[in-house]
């Protein structure tokens, strides 16, 4: 972590607490997503929030293909979050959001937006 | 969310085509879960349309199919080798002996009749031995059943300890037994094994607290001369044991035709 910004960096993503308590997730565009890269998010978040349960807010505007493990992970770690906002604009984003809530049934509340305020409004109601 | 169908308005004819060969990669992806072939993908391009959109789903679909399928692979892989197992149990209980696990009535007749049917390729020959306990009731009525139990496992021991590879002890009926000598080269030979297994026998029983001495009425009907069948030999091992008990017990009896007469077991 950039102790100065507060933002974890790796190569497929950036994350970072925001000061109204919403993590934020941005993967780089279109890049396909494994195992090994769902493992280091969720590990990211824990070390943003200490383990604490807390929103997050991801966009996957310009997301590559996820595969079934790394969908698998992100339920499994459905403790790290209260609630998870996906941003989606393009087919694609949308399918990939549709098909995480109806297949892999995350257990947090989850919900798509089309714009970053709307999610965030949401959200907020989560930050514990 | 719905999706927008069809594609943009305003392409011209070579992104039609264009389209359509992407649509085409994708009816490909499906055609080969179809053929049961899940690790197939189809390709999503750089846009997000609503192809890649589709071609995403396809793909996701076909790992849940690809995942779905693994799984009832293993169940059923997982529920035949238990099958297997219970099928082989089953057969195993069904000629064994509970209490003792050694073979039952319907093996020892198996193993018997294969070896009278081998009486003339066979330059030796054998002997069936017919095991009565002296006694045993006393046991049971004295001690009660479960050292009567013990005594007869601890019996069945000593006569797999006392016997060869290629013999077979079997228990019969309640304290009874019978033991295939499968190669006998004399009489002899027989009535030797027969004394073996009766001193054997003889050793006291460590039954709970208690130390028992039980005897054996041993008899010994050698093969395969004046024998037709399996039942005549046990039949003659039978009448033979019976004038053993006669006599006392705790002895071993050759079976000879003119002085027994097999009972009608």
């Amino acid at each position: 972590m950039d102790h100065d910004s507060g933002v974890v960096a790796r190569p497929k993503f950036r994350i970072w607490l925001r000061p109204d308590g919403i993590v934020q997730l941005v993967w780089v565009p279109r890049v396909e997503m494994a195992l090994e890269d769902a493992v280091a998010a969720t590990e990211a978040m824990a070390e943003l929030t200490g383990g604490r349960r807390s929103p997050l807010l991801v966009d996957t505007r310009d997301i590559g293909p996820l595969d079934r493990s790394a969908r698998l992970e992100f339920v499994r770690r459905g403790d790290l979050v209260s609630a998870v906002a996906l941003i989606v604009d393009t087919p694609l984003s949308r399918m990939l959001g549709n098909f995480f809530l109806s297949v892999s049934k995350p257990m947090a509340p989850t919900r798509l937006f089309q714009d970053e305020a709307s999610a965030v409004a949401w959200l907020l109601e989560f930050v514990g | 969310m719905p999706f927008p169908s069809g594609p943009p308005p305003d392409r011209d004819d070579g992104l039609a085509r264009s389209f359509e060969r992407r649509l085409e990669d994708v009816a490909n992806t499906i055609q080969e879960f179809a053929a049961l072939r899940f690790d197939a993908r189809a390709p999503i391009g750089p846009d997000g349309d609503i192809v890649d959109a589709v071609a995403a789903g396809v793909n996701f679909m076909g790992e849940e199919l690809e995942a779905s399928f693994s799984e009832i692979e293993r169940r059923i892989a997982d529920r035949t080798a238990k099958l297997t197992l219970a099928t082989q149990e089953l057969g195993r209980r069904a000629l064994h002996d509970e209490l003792t696990g050694l073979p039952n009535r319907a093996l020892f007749w198996e193993h018997l009749h294969h070896r009278v049917a081998l009486a003339d390729r066979r330059q030796t020959g054998f002997a069936v031995l017919f095991v009565d306990l002296d006694d045993f009731k006393a046991v049971n009525d004295t001690l009660g059943h479960a050292a009567g139990d013990r005594l007869l496992v601890d019996l069945a021991s000593r006569l797999r300890a006392a016997l060869r590879t290629g013999d077979t002890a079997a228990r019969v009926g309640g304290d009874e037994f019978v033991v295939l000598l499968d190669d006998v080269a004399t009489t002899e030979a027989a009535l030797v094994v027969a004394q073996r297994l009766s001193e054997a026998l003889r050793a006291p029983y460590e039954l709970g607290t208690e130390q028992r001495i039980v005897m054996a009425s041993v008899g010994v009907a050698v093969g395969p001369a004046g024998f037709r069948t399996a039942d005549e030999v046990v039949a003659a091992a039978d009448a033979a044991m019976y004038d053993a008990k006669r006599r006392g017990g705790g002895r071993s009896v050759l079976y000879n035709e003119d002085l027994h007469r097999p009972q009608g077991r």
